[in-house]
């Protein structure tokens, strides 16, 4: 059916505020008010068309009543995983590489974002006053056939509609979109999603506890104070389940990735976008890069990584010592956009040497919010050990 | 041959230039009045279809007046189709003459699945993070004098709060401009709260594929509890559409009215033509021209009027439509729904059936005379007398023709099940069956008029009355033509009268609280603007208040799906007078009411349903369907849609919905109802509005709502008597022209100029005379059928006629008038006619 598909008609609307958030992991939210002025989903009447103007309240700053991220703080888990509600923005992101039983190869993403539009919810006497708007993706990639299908759902923080919680256990959901119970190691959590024909159904289980990125899980994105998150991962986590492509079911198994970002802040001027690199490497680890984009070409100072080591043990990388070089690049037919499209990474202190290639060429989420999500084919030496193994890259701000 | 023809035709219609324009006139009239009122009436279904879709969107299918945990529960559900919640009202705009627009409460989010046209602005969250922010078409902004961020009040119910403007809407293009022009956008929660609805939807909207025999509308109905009714999402509006198309019909019959009189103009004028020109048609018969050559000639000149006439005519409805849409959508908010129309729609096919019409009403009424033209032998000889006295001699036949065409309408007005376009069509029946006899009647009121004129004005009278008979072929149409546009025009006047009085009755007897209290909503349409409950409490605890009549207007759901008008009531024993009955017995009848769940329906419900006493009366209510049973029928003038009064404990109990939208209150003995208005006007907070007024005040306004509702009657009522003065212009014009000879004959005999005046005066006046006696009895006719035959049917409506003698005078009056007023320019021109030069042509 498609339907929460958005034809990817986005409504600009009113002057466009910058991009709010600058995360490590700086999924698309930035952008998330912008689309909630979303387009038409599959009109079966000539559609009355409307455009809209708004008046300056989007664009304000974010309300000086949210926290802020400004030093680095205690992680507490399972509490972490909930609900962050006195920060303005957060989210909740999975992404897996996947198998099924005859070895046809997935990609799968399943993230679920919460922002807060104002502080309290209006002062009206309804169940539907609300704060926050939920805001949730679903892509799947299907290697074989070099299909990709990618849907997103918007819902507001109210009814039970769409939220996070701790209790009774852990959950976050989108309507029937949802992803639930444990976090910890020895738990497991289910992630299920469906969309018509196209559907995901995984049990994920945490192999390394949390791993904090950036200086003990505050992640600097600017030179403002409080222009950070606090950010931590699971990068190794095993996957079994169901996919469902085009209708047809199939078992599969493979790696899943999490991650997890709470903030308030804006993103420094000249930042135009970012790419993010989940790569496994086998028995060496899972290594975690970004690396922040100015509009003028400049490397920006704010980008890191995180290397897990086998054992679990995570170590921070400054952007001094890794380095990425675009070797190809690919237009989407459907949007013009142009992203990069191969790298070598390398890691000279640590004897890495990799090569990154997109298991297919268009993993574009042409979404009311635009980037490029994909699943990547990883291969190289790791202290001289050869790699091949699979990874997720994410690259946003490319159609500006 | 041909072009001989041509010239000949020519070179007649070039010298009779004003009787060929106003022939072109009439039909012009005639077609204007078709695509004005056409065009009014598309022009407003297409605003009210505009706007049903701007606000379903793409919406497939509906539930109404639900929980909002139902949407919850099924937005929720694995694969859920796209839906979206809504929270509707009216709302009134009181800076801004009361202006009325439909507040829309989305959920911006769902609003995104369901209907794209919105999801521009409902989806911005802008409304969510505004502080009570709305969003407003960006033309209907500026007409409000409104700017983003710019706050006005508006009222809902007896509420009246503030909002601001969060957001401008800008349609695509015009149309989709104007539909969204009448929507205040806002935030479910906000539109909640401005409701007092908390908890509550208006509608849930569904886009479901129709694919698989509809494997989804059926997986949603499974998950609606037993009382929810899914339906198609246009089906409410299909249904008060169909409501207004007896209005329409009834409007587009008036009209069609008016052509026909229009269609009697050119009779007249193209018979006269023929008439005039026998000579040359015998002569070019003699000449070897074929009757078929001036068949198509006489019909070619027809064609040729009424191919002008229609031109010009859908020229001058155009401009027409301009005011009648005015007309035709304040009866339209005033009846059925509100609906504004910003711009007319010209609809390609309503030009060409009027011009269709138009064409071939004109070559239909060219017929007789092409006849008559084909018949003239080939003898230019023939005398005019000839013809009148051949004329004569078939009068009775014409008459008795008549006779079965109105025989044959009688039968189609005494089968009660006739459809209303058949019984309309009977009504054309019947006009033209009245039409036809009149050439005989006027033979015979001329030989009963004769002696009485002579007696009165000597040689001069009896010349006059005799004039009329002897030249029957000119004066015969005429009067016809001005008998039929008189009795059209007082029918309707007196149906009107009729219906005005028979509601100002009703009015009389309903009203029988002293004071009634209501939310100051917008148009006797609306149904939702409920009275805050503490402000009930204090007026019907009011000092010097004795009681007071509870109303709640709804819509309900029958059994059958169907939504039905109905008002949850308690009747002050003091309100029980006020209803009369026409089934049920009264006793028996009002102790069900007490007691058991029954409902009172009123007459056009009955008529439409096929409802009587004793039948049951589903309704469906959030606990399921409950077993209403009616008990009786009562008399009601208030709406056509019909309604059922249902007593307010059932309601209270099945629907668990305390709220009230009216009041009738019952003053205590002693109190003057002024004084008690404003000691309950008192009452009121700050931010509290209701509407309270005296019965005399209520009253007057109601009958103001029925004489707007009938203005738009008025209008065709005046341009087909405008219509009818034209023909008689055009056929005394013609009359006299052709008599310039024996004016000359008169005159050179000694009649005096002031003589022949007077003469031409005297004649055109009894022919007014008798145009006007003879429509009396057929306007009396076609009031009766319009009263007791097309409004019963059309809008089940029982009416008492009642004819006021005023309607009648008037008749006679324009009859006269107008008859005197057409024969001024002939009298005076013949009076001034030089008898040598009127001889010459012999």
């Amino acid at each position: 059916m498609g339907v929460e598909r958005a034809s990817g008609r986005l409504y600009r609307v009113g002057p466009l505020p910058a991009p709010p958030m600058r995360p490590s992991r700086c999924h698309t939210l930035p952008t998330l008010a912008l689309a909630f002025a979303l387009a038409a989903c599959g009109a079966r009447d000539a559609p009355i068309d409307a455009k809209l103007t708004v008046g300056d309240a989007m664009s304000g700053g974010a309300d000086p009543r949210f926290e802020r991220a400004h030093e680095p703080r205690e992680f507490e888990f399972p509490a972490d995983h909930g609900p962050q509600p006195a920060f303005q923005t957060e989210w909740w992101y999975f992404t897996a590489n996947l198998r099924d039983d005859a070895g046809r190869e997935f990609g799968c993403q399943l993230t679920f974002f919460r922002r807060a539009t104002r502080f309290e919810p209006a002062d009206v006497d309804s169940a539907w006053a609300a704060r926050d708007v939920h805001m949730a993706h679903f892509a799947l990639s299907d290697v074989q056939s070099g299909e990709f299908h990618a849907f997103e759902r918007f819902e507001r923080g109210a009814l039970g509609l769409a939220g996070a919680e701790l209790e009774p256990q852990w959950r976050v959901w989108n309507r029937d979109w949802s992803a639930e119970g444990s976090l910890e190691v020895g738990g497991a959590a289910r992630l299920r999603a469906r969309s018509g024909e196209f559907a995901l159904e995984l049990e994920v289980r945490a192999l390394t506890p949390p791993v904090l990125n950036g200086e003990r899980g505050l992640s600097r994105k600017g030179d403002a104070d409080g222009a950070a998150s606090y950010y931590y991962s699971l990068p190794r986590m095993a996957a079994t389940g169901t996919l469902t492509v085009g209708g047809r079911e199939q078992r599969v198994s493979g790696r899943a990735w999490f991650d997890r970002e709470w903030s308030t802040s804006a993103l420094d001027d000249g930042q135009v976008g970012w790419d993010w690199f989940a790569l496994r490497l086998g028995e060496m680890g899972e290594l975690m890069l970004y690396s922040m984009r100015r509009g003028d070409g400049a490397p920006d100072p704010h980008s890191s990584g995180t290397w897990t080591r086998a054992d679990g043990a995570a170590e921070h990388l400054s952007r001094e010592q890794f380095a990425i070089e675009t070797l190809e690049s690919w237009t989407s037919p459907r949007t013009k956009v142009r992203y990069p499209a191969k790298w070598r990474v390398s890691l000279p202190s640590r004897e890495v040497e990799l090569e990154v290639e997109p298991l297919l060429a268009n993993q574009e989420l042409d979404l009311a919010i635009r980037y490029w999500e994909g699943a990547v084919r990883v291969t190289g030496t790791v202290a001289g050990r050869r790699v091949d193994e699979r990874g997720y890259v994410e690259l946003a701000g490319y159609d500006r | 041959m041909t072009s001989l023809l041509t010239r000949a035709s020519l070179r007649y219609l070039t010298r009779h230039p004003t009787q060929l324009l106003l022939a072109v006139l009439g039909v012009a009239l005639g077609v204007a009045v078709v695509v004005g009122i056409d065009t009014a009436s598309v022009s407003a279904r297409r605003a009210f279809e505009l706007a049903g879709r701007a606000v379903r969107g793409t919406a497939t299918h509906v539930v109404r007046d639900v929980d909002e945990a139902l949407y919850v529960a099924l937005a929720s559900a694995p694969d859920a189709p796209p839906m979206a919640p809504i929270v509707q009202a009216t709302a009134a705009l009181p800076d801004h003459g009361g202006r009325t627009l439909e507040l829309l409460g989305v959920d911006g989010f769902a609003q995104a699945r369901v209907r794209p046209s919105l999801a521009g602005l409902a989806g911005a969250n802008a409304l969510l993070a505004a502080e009570r922010g709305v969003a407003l078409e960006r033309g209907l902004a500026q007409e409000l004098g409104l700017e983003l961020g710019e706050s006005f009040e508006v009222v809902l119910g007896s509420a009246r709060e503030r909002v601001e403007v969060a957001a401008l809407i800008e349609g695509e293009n015009a149309a989709a401009s104007a539909a969204l022009a009448d929507l205040l956008v806002a935030d479910i929660a906000l539109a909640q709260d401005l409701t007092g609805s908390r908890g509550r939807l208006s509608r849930i909207d569904f886009v479901l594929d129709d694919a698989d025999d509809g494997a989804e509308v059926e997986r949603v109905r499974a998950q609606l509890p037993p009382h929810v009714r899914l339906e198609a999402a246009d089906a409410r509006d299909r249904s008060l559409e169909s409501l207004t198309r007896a209005f329409e019909v009834n409007l587009r019959a008036l009209s069609l009215l008016a052509l026909l009189v229009g269609v009697f103009l050119v009779y007249n004028t193209m018979t006269f033509s023929v008439v005039q020109r026998r000579a040359l048609w015998g002569a070019l018969r003699a000449l070897g021209v074929t009757r078929a050559e001036i068949f198509r000639l006489v019909c070619f000149e027809a064609l040729g009027v009424g191919a002008i006439g229609s031109a010009l005519g859908v020229g001058l409805g155009l401009l027409l439509a301009q005011e009648l849409v005015k007309l035709v959508t304040r009866t339209i908010n005033d009846l059925y729904f509100v609906v504004e129309v910003r711009a007319l729609s010209l609809e390609p096919l309503v030009l060409a059936q009027a011009v269709a019409a138009g064409v071939g009403a004109t070559l239909l009424a060219a017929l007789a005379p092409a006849r008559d033209a084909v018949n003239t032998p080939a003898r230019a000889t023939l005398s005019r007398s000839g013809l009148e006295s051949r004329l004569r001699a078939a009068a009775p036949r014409y008459a008795l023709l008549g006779l079965v065409c109105c025989a044959l309408a009688a039968g189609v007005f005494a089968w009660s099940a006739a459809p209303l376009v058949a019984s309309l069509g009977a009504l054309f029946l019947m006009l033209i069956g009245c039409a036809l006899p009149i050439p005989l009647l006027t033979v015979g009121a001329c030989r009963v008029l004769a002696p009485l004129m002579g007696a009165l004005g000597g040689g001069l009278g009896r010349m006059a009355t005799r004039g009329i008979a002897t030249n029957l072929s000119r004066t015969g149409v005429a009067i016809a033509s001005l008998a039929i546009a008189l009795s059209a025009t007082a029918g309707m006047g007196v149906m009107v009268e009729s219906f005005r009085t028979t509601v100002a009755k009703w009015l009389r007897a309903t009203l029988r609280a002293d004071v009634y209290v209501s939310a100051p909503t917008l148009t006797s349409t609306s149904v939702d603007a409920a009275l805050a409950p503490a402000l009930v409490e204090r007026l019907v605890g009011a000092q010097g208040v004795a009681g007071a009549n509870l109303y709640r207007a709804l819509e309900l759901q029958r059994g059958d799906g169907e939504w039905v008008r109905a008002v949850a009531i308690h009747f002050d024993p003091r309100g029980r007078e006020a209803l009369e009955f026409f089934e049920g017995e009264r006793s028996a009848a009002w102790s069900a009411f007490d007691t058991r769940d029954v409902v009172l329906i009123s007459e056009p419900l009955a008529k439409r349903s096929r409802l009587s006493v004793g039948d049951s009366f589903d309704l469906a209510s959030p606990a399921g369907v409950r077993n209403f049973e009616v008990a009786a029928v009562f008399r009601d003038y208030s709406t056509d849609a019909g309604f059922a009064f249902v007593p307010r404990r059932a309601y209270v109990e099945h629907w668990n919905d305390p709220s009230i939208s009216s009041l009738g209150l019952f003053a205590a003995p002693g109190v003057d109802a002024e004084r008690l208005v404003e000691g309950l006007r008192a009452q009121l907070g700050e931010n509290e509005q209701a509407l309270i007024r005296t019965r005399t005040t209520l009253e007057r306004a109601s009958l103001e709502v029925f004489d707007q509702t009938f203005e738009v009657t008025h209008v065709l009522r005046l341009i087909a008597g405008g219509v009818a003065f034209l023909g008689v212009l055009c056929a005394l014009l013609a009359l006299e022209l052709e008599r310039e000879r024996e004016f000359g004959v008169l005159r050179a005999l000694g009649l005096a100029p002031r003589g022949v005046r007077a003469l031409v005066l005297l004649q055109t006046g009894l022919m007014g005379l008798i145009a006007g006696v003879l429509a009396l009895p057929i306007g009396m006719a076609v009031s009766l059928v319009l009263l007791h035959v097309i409004n019963e049917r059309a809008f089940g409506w029982s009416l008492t006629l009642d004819a006021p003698p005023r309607v009648f005078v008037e008749t006679l009056l324009l009859s006269i008038g107008a008859a005197l007023l057409a024969g001024l320019a002939p009298a005076w021109r013949m009076a001034r006619i030089q008898p040598a030069r009127a001889l010459r042509a012999d």
